[in-house]
């Protein structure tokens, strides 16, 4: 049958045979977000750069129109040729971090950038797609292996490498995405709930530590603006830092949006410049305000559609491979909305993650469209298996 | 067998870990469905809930109301001079904390802002969010800021008050403060008039405190004009006469007024030492009162008029009627003396008053009885606010008649133990000069288009007897009388010598110090000025009013006749 169906001639014959398979909630919903990220983009920083208002713009929509075509390559990928230069891309992650550390520009006390001409890299984002790939077939290959215990150890090294150095950048956000993502793995690959529980312990011992035990020792192993945007959260009334404000100033631009919002033009907190970041860490708040809630639920129900066509698409992969890159792509997307919208809403700490197709930003575009190519591609791959096994 | 038994486990572990699995997967949606939701929900409670206080927040960050200022209506005098006016100018304010290179910044702004280096970097220093670095430059230093472009430099329109004649005028017309609320003077007394009605401007704001566009704006009204009775020229003649007298005779004050007898308009009212308006520095305690209004002194024998007047009213003396003078005069235990030796002779009235005669005097008021005297005294005005519409004025002392002795009928008919102010005593010559009527003196002739109205005054002797007085004045100024320096080339003048000793605060006991007076009018055939000249301690030798204020009675009479078009 598949066959027959592959050697279909006539016009139209090969277009729609690329697009058999095709997710097309996950590839509508993305196009739909994307879109609307580029407007958002551009109704929010008109007044930003005074002698271009279409600066932001433009950038946004290059950004996404590149995404777009790498995400149309990925239709084509094959997981397995590549599984077989794992180490080498795992060589590739940590040599380029590395390289932002050693010799990266810097900008606001942070250095994500690696410069090459005209355009700057942040192998930080491209990174986090990479470590998904390498940790999946880390696990695949030792599953059957080595012991459970074992593995967790050796996947946990493998993530901590590349984070820590992500960390020193210094990018928490980021870091914790990496972190994310290895758990979303070694959940969905079986391992035994135990590991999780003491990872969980783990973290907040640590987190506890870190951001309040130490700090009141005289021991700083965050740097105080970081300790600020992690623990404002908490507390942001009384607050005068700039997290404190940074909070503040999303809460009221979600709140002054109302339940309908005050329209493109009519959102003055971030037209004006009192929302701070704007066209990234705060995109949610610029939404909420422009199109008030009703914009800003309808965009989290697009996430959630996003999320769960990811989680179909994990059920669908025709190769535990398969299945662990989705897992670690599902849960990059994942974290990234929940940790940027709960802090855009103030339950989440402010660590600096943008929105996943909404928030400006080249790599990060580049990274999370390539990321939903990868989804298309397995998740066409899962349909055609299950055509094939019902045949 | 074998074969298709592993076959099966295998099938059963795979179905195992697929149920594992399956269920991982299903916790991971439900788990994200539960986030999300509970995000959605918080994102809810923030937009409808708390939305009507975060919508009042974001209004008070992003809009702002402020006072636009009115214009602040001129002063100008009588002839068309802007003595107060507000210009055009450019507030320069900082906000410290965008100002990153202080020093660099104050070099470069410190003389377009009137300011030290040294001192603007001191006002840069800080992380402050505004400060004043100029109230007010010109347009000129305004556009080079402009062009700097400076961060953190603000440069907002505002008005200055500037005073084109600077020291003419100073205390009359007083100063406004940097906000340009009237502080002293007629800028305090006016200041509901001039200052206008500000306006209002609605406009959004960046979070640095930029504006960002109108939103709506409610015009100011701007403050009326003041136009002053004062004629410039005269009023500039009087202080450089007053100034010359004051450095000749090495006095602390000297003061005077020209007023129009016929309706009471105040051409000049002036008082040395002044200060310039335009440096407020320059302000010290002694220059800063308008002494004609706001100070009395002892007005000495110009107060004779009120005997003689009274007298000559009531019927009791005319100007032929002669009296018998002896050298001194006592009553009880004191004696009183002529200020310069003379014989016993027998004058009339009008030579009691040609040769200002103490004697004289108290035998004339005398006969009029004390009861009459106090009433003339009160008739003309003396111990009473002239009503002049300028404020601090003080109505001077008058003995009670209850508080007379014996012998204050030796002393108050000749100016001694009461206190005037020259605005009483050029109100009360102008009553002799205009046939008898006491026109309260007044200072505004105009705000905006509004005349006010100004009373034309009471009849307080006849015109029969006031030119009785009249002529009896004019001999005073003529060679045979003690006011001979007063006289004017072609003029009839009629008028008045005055010396006073002073009184020490103190000890209340005549020192060695004393004011000269003259008060007097011109022409004095029909109503033209009346002039009142007080010099307060002249101590370059002489100090008689005929010999330090005459002359300068003279000056200032003079021009202002000549510059008034008056025929003699």
């Amino acid at each position: 049958m598949t066959t027959l169906t592959g050697e279909t001639h006539g016009v139209g014959a090969r277009p729609r045979q690329a697009a058999a398979g095709l997710d097309w909630w996950l590839l509508g919903m993305v196009l739909a977000v994307s879109g609307f990220g580029v407007f958002v983009v551009r109704a929010a920083t008109e007044s930003d750069v005074a002698s271009n208002s279409g600066f932001y713009f433009t950038r946004q929509l290059a950004f996404t129109v590149v995404g777009l075509v790498c995400l149309f390559f990925m239709l084509r990928l094959n997981l397995d040729d590549l599984s077989r230069y794992v180490w080498t891309i795992y060589a590739i992650l940590v040599a380029s971090v590395g390289a932002v550390l050693v010799l990266g520009a810097s900008a606001r006390g942070s250095t994500r950038w690696i410069e090459l001409g005209p355009v700057r890299l942040q192998p930080s984002e491209f990174g986090k797609v990479l470590i998904a790939f390498v940790l999946a077939v880390v696990v695949v290959e030792r599953l059957k292996a080595i012991e459970p215990a074992r593995l967790s150890w050796m996947v946990l090294g493998l993530t901590m490498l590349p984070a820590v150095i992500v960390f020193l950048q210094p990018d928490l956000g980021t870091a914790l995405v990496y972190v994310a993502i290895a758990a979303a793995i070694l959940w969905v690959a079986g391992q035994p709930i135990t590991h999780f529980i003491v990872a969980g312990a783990v973290i907040v011992a640590a987190a506890g530590m870190i951001l309040y035990v130490l700090p009141a020792a005289g021991l700083d192993v965050l740097r105080p603006y970081q300790v600020d945007r992690l623990t404002s959260f908490v507390d942001s009334g009384g607050d005068r830092t700039q997290s404190g404000y940074q909070l503040e100033q999303s809460k009221v631009a979600i709140g002054s949006g109302g339940a309908f919002g005050k329209g493109p033009s009519g959102a003055t907190q971030t037209i004006n410049d009192f929302l701070p970041e704007h066209h990234t860490d705060f995109i949610f708040a610029v939404v909420a305000e422009m199109f008030g809630f009703l914009g800003g639920g309808l965009l989290i129900a697009a996430y959630f559609i996003i999320i769960w066509r990811a989680i179909v698409i994990m059920r669908l992969a025709p190769t535990e491979l398969e299945r662990l890159v989705v897992a670690g792509i599902a849960a990059m997307l994942a974290f990234e909305v929940f940790v940027n919208i709960g802090m855009n809403v103030g339950i989440m700490p402010i660590t600096g993650i943008p929105l996943p197709l909404m928030s400006y930003g080249g790599s990060h575009t580049l990274t999370n469209l390539v990321a939903v190519g990868v989804l298309l591609r397995i998740g066409m791959r899962g349909r055609a298996a299950q055509a094939a096994g019902a045949a | 067998m074998r074969r298709a038994r592993d076959k099966g486990r295998a099938r059963a572990r795979r179905d195992a870990a697929d149920r594992v699995g399956s269920r991982r997967v299903r916790y991971l949606t439900i788990g994200t469905l539960a986030v999300l939701g509970l995000f959605g929900a918080r994102a809810g409670w923030i937009a409808t809930v708390q939305a009507g206080e975060l919508s009042a927040k974001a209004t008070a960050q992003h809009e702002r109301t402020i006072d636009l200022q009115a214009p602040r209506g001129a002063i100008v005098s009588s002839d068309g001079r802007e003595l107060a006016v507000d210009k055009h100018v450019v507030a320069v304010t900082a906000t410290p904390y965008l100002v990153t290179d202080k020093r660099g910044t104050a070099e470069r702004i410190a003389s377009a802002v009137e300011l030290s280096v040294d001192e603007t970097e001191r006002r840069l220093q800080g992380d402050g969010g505004y400060v004043m670095l100029n109230t007010g430059v010109d347009q000129q230093r305004a556009a080079y800021l402009k062009k700097l472009g400076l961060s953190g430099i603000t440069l907002t329109d505002a008005q200055k008050r500037l005073y084109p004649l600077g020291m003419v005028g100073s205390q009359m017309i007083g100063m406004t403060d940097d906000w340009g609320v009237g502080l002293t003077g007629l800028e305090k007394s006016m200041d509901g008039l001039l200052k206008g009605t500000a306006g209002q401007r609605h406009e959004a704001r960046d979070p640095k405190g930029k504006t960002l566009r109108i939103l709506d704006d409610r015009e100011p009204i701007a403050g009326k004009t003041v136009t002053l009775t004062i004629n410039s020229a005269i009023q500039q003649k009087t202080e450089s006469v007053l100034q010359a007298v004051l450095d000749a005779n090495n006095a602390k004050a000297a003061s005077a007024i020209v007023m129009r007898p016929e309706d009471g308009a105040i051409l000049a009212m002036a008082t040395v030492p002044g200060y310039d308006l335009n440096k407020p520095e320059t302000l010290t305690a002694d220059a800063e009162r308008m002494r004609p209004i706001t100070d009395t002194y002892e007005p000495g024998s110009t107060f004779k008029l009120v005997a003689v007047a009274g007298a000559i009213e009531d019927g009791v003396v005319t100007r032929d009627t002669m009296f018998d003078l002896p050298e001194t005069l006592t009553l009880y235990d004191r004696t009183l003396k002529e200020s310069h030796y003379r014989p016993s002779v027998s004058w009339s009235t009008q030579e009691i008053l040609q040769n200002s005669s103490n004697i004289g005097t108290v035998k004339i008021a005398q006969k009029l009885g004390t009861t009459q005297l106090q009433h003339w005294i009160q008739q003309f005005g003396f111990g009473a606010k002239t009503g002049i519409d300028y404020p601090g004025e003080v109505s001077g002392i008058v003995l009670p008649t209850d508080e007379w002795s014996g012998t204050s009928i030796l002393n108050i008919p000749i100016g001694q133990g009461v206190a005037v102010t020259i605005a009483q005593i050029a109100e009360a010559y102008g009553a002799i000069a205009n046939g008898g009527r006491m026109v309260p003196p007044h200072l505004i002739k105009r705000v905006g288009n509004t005349v006010p109205t100004h009373p034309r005054g009471q009849q307080v002797i006849s015109a029969k007897s006031a030119e009785q007085v009249n002529i009896m004045l004019q001999k005073v100024v003529s060679d045979d009388g003690t006011g001979n320096e007063a006289k004017i080339p072609g003029y009839t003048v009629g008028g008045k010598t005055g010396t006073a000793n002073k009184i020490d605060p103190k000890t209340g006991k005549y020192i060695q110090s004393y004011v000269a007076s003259f008060v007097g009018y011109a022409p004095a055939t029909r109503p033209g000025i009346v002039v009142a000249v007080m010099v307060d301690e002249p101590t370059n030798g002489s100090y008689y009013g005929g010999q330090v204020a005459a002359p300068a009675f003279e000056k200032i009479a003079q021009f202002a006749l000549q510059h008034l078009h008056i025929a003699p």
